[in-house]
């Protein structure tokens, strides 16, 4: 099947973006961008249609990504009984990873240049295991969050970059969540003060 | 054994939003993603009624009334869930109606024999041999008719579908929705939603999901 228009709800290719380039290059070049933008995303997501027998679709903005014929064919449904709660398309562009093992563990202790963790593999049934790891291994951007009970999930697998080239890669990331606010982590201090107590701590 | 090929999941979310907010300096800025990741974003469109971000493992598309984040990362279905309760946890007014939980894999069969075996054993011919000379199967839905094992409103959904993507492939995809429009008919707020994104839930909603498709590949039509 072919389509002439992409009707898939993603983000316009090309260079139609208000990108680092257009901001440097001045107003006139960002408003041509941002034009561009503005016709590329009507016509993504146009919601009403007519075939050449002059019927006519119509589509929920936020419908399910469809290429043209499927649209149509969907022209005979008297009634929509599902909402539109499907995916947009996985992507050929996109990079993929096929995860062989899987394991989520925390930090148990570190030193200047390995860390050890508990490991739980996900796979297996929740099998525990320890592992030691080379400070390398974590990106620097995670290394802030390295600390002794820091979440993380160490993935083996294979990875297919946008050339379709695969190889099998070994990636560690840590666990990212919002900061607690104030309330939080008075709440929590409660909470901990409660068990304290009962555990006969004074 | 056919062996998985492309593997995903992603969140949608269907309620009020403000797609202005999502910017990948703003999920930095929230500590939900590295800041190099936010700097090398690609793609990226915010507007008042749209906001798509693009990241080297996962791609959130936001309009006014629909949040859809997607990984086909498999080795990060933890950390998009991450990202999105985070997210969600910061954002804890924001007005949702309905959840939806997918899985989506493609499967690659060892021959052309394998794959139209295993259309023939989902869709048997039969009736369909009075009609063509050659059917195949294309496409394929099932709905949990029954309402969801848990009790909550909603149900379980399962496409199976010729794969586009792999050849003599076969892709599925499972849904795993929730209504949680009250009976009021208001929308709820993210402390409805948080708990069935939390990690149980959504390892939960996984393995379901695995289960089914798992099923589906092994059976022998009997």
């Amino acid at each position: 099947m072919e389509t002439d228009v992409e009707f898939s709800g993603t983000a316009p290719r090309g260079n139609v973006f208000a990108n680092e380039t257009d901001l440097r290059a001045g107003p006139s070049r960002l408003v041509a961008s941002l034009e561009s933008v503005k016709a590329r995303l009507t016509e993504t997501f146009t919601t009403e249609k007519s075939d050449e027998k002059g019927r006519t679709a119509h589509r929920p903005l936020s419908s399910a990504p469809q290429l043209e014929e499927e649209w149509f064919a969907t022209m005979n449904t008297a009634e929509v009984v599902w909402p539109s709660m499907t995916l947009p398309p996985l992507e050929d562009e996109h990079e993929q990873f096929v995860a062989l093992h899987q394991w989520e563990g925390y930090v148990v202790d570190l030193n200047e240049k390995t860390f050890t963790a508990k490991l739980i593999d996900v796979a297996e049934g929740g099998t525990r295991e320890d592992g030691e790891f080379d400070l390398k291994q974590v990106s620097n951007d995670d290394l802030p969050l390295l600390k002794r009970g820091a979440v993380f999930y160490w993935s083996i697998g294979y990875h297919t970059d946008t050339a379709r080239r695969r190889r099998t890669v070994s990636e560690l990331r840590f666990r990212r969540l919002p900061p607690l606010n104030h309330d939080e982590i008075a709440t929590a201090r409660k909470a901990a003060q409660t068990i304290l107590t009962e555990l006969g701590h004074r | 054994m056919p062996t998985r090929e492309i593997s995903g999941a992603s969140f949608v979310i269907v309620g009020t939003f403000n797609p202005a907010i999502f910017h990948p300096a703003w999920l930095a800025a929230q500590e939900l993603i590295p800041p190099s990741e936010a700097t090398d974003a690609k793609n990226i469109i915010v507007t008042s009624d749209l906001s798509v971000i693009q990241l080297p493992w996962v791609r959130m598309q936001v309009t006014t009334d629909r949040f859809i984040a997607t990984t086909t990362h498999d080795s990060h279905f933890n950390t998009l869930r991450d990202l999105v309760s985070g997210a969600f946890e910061v954002l804890r007014h924001t007005p949702i109606r309905q959840l939806g939980i997918n899985v989506e894999q493609h499967y690659k069969f060892e021959s052309e024999e394998t794959w139209n075996a295993f259309g023939h054993r989902l869709a048997p011919k039969k009736i369909w041999k009075q009609m063509f000379r050659d059917p195949g199967m294309r496409a394929m839905t099932i709905v949990e008719k029954a309402g969801r094992t848990d009790g909550l409103p909603g149900l379980y959904r399962v496409d199976v579908e010729a794969s586009v993507k792999v050849k003599l492939g076969v892709y599925f995809r499972v849904n795993d929705h929730y209504e949680l429009q009250p009976k009021s008919g208001e929308p709820v707020g993210t402390s409805e939603l948080l708990p069935l994104i939390s990690k149980n839930n959504f390892g939960e909603s996984l393995k379901r999901a695995q289960g089914m498709i798992d099923l589906l590949i092994n059976y022998d039509g009997n």
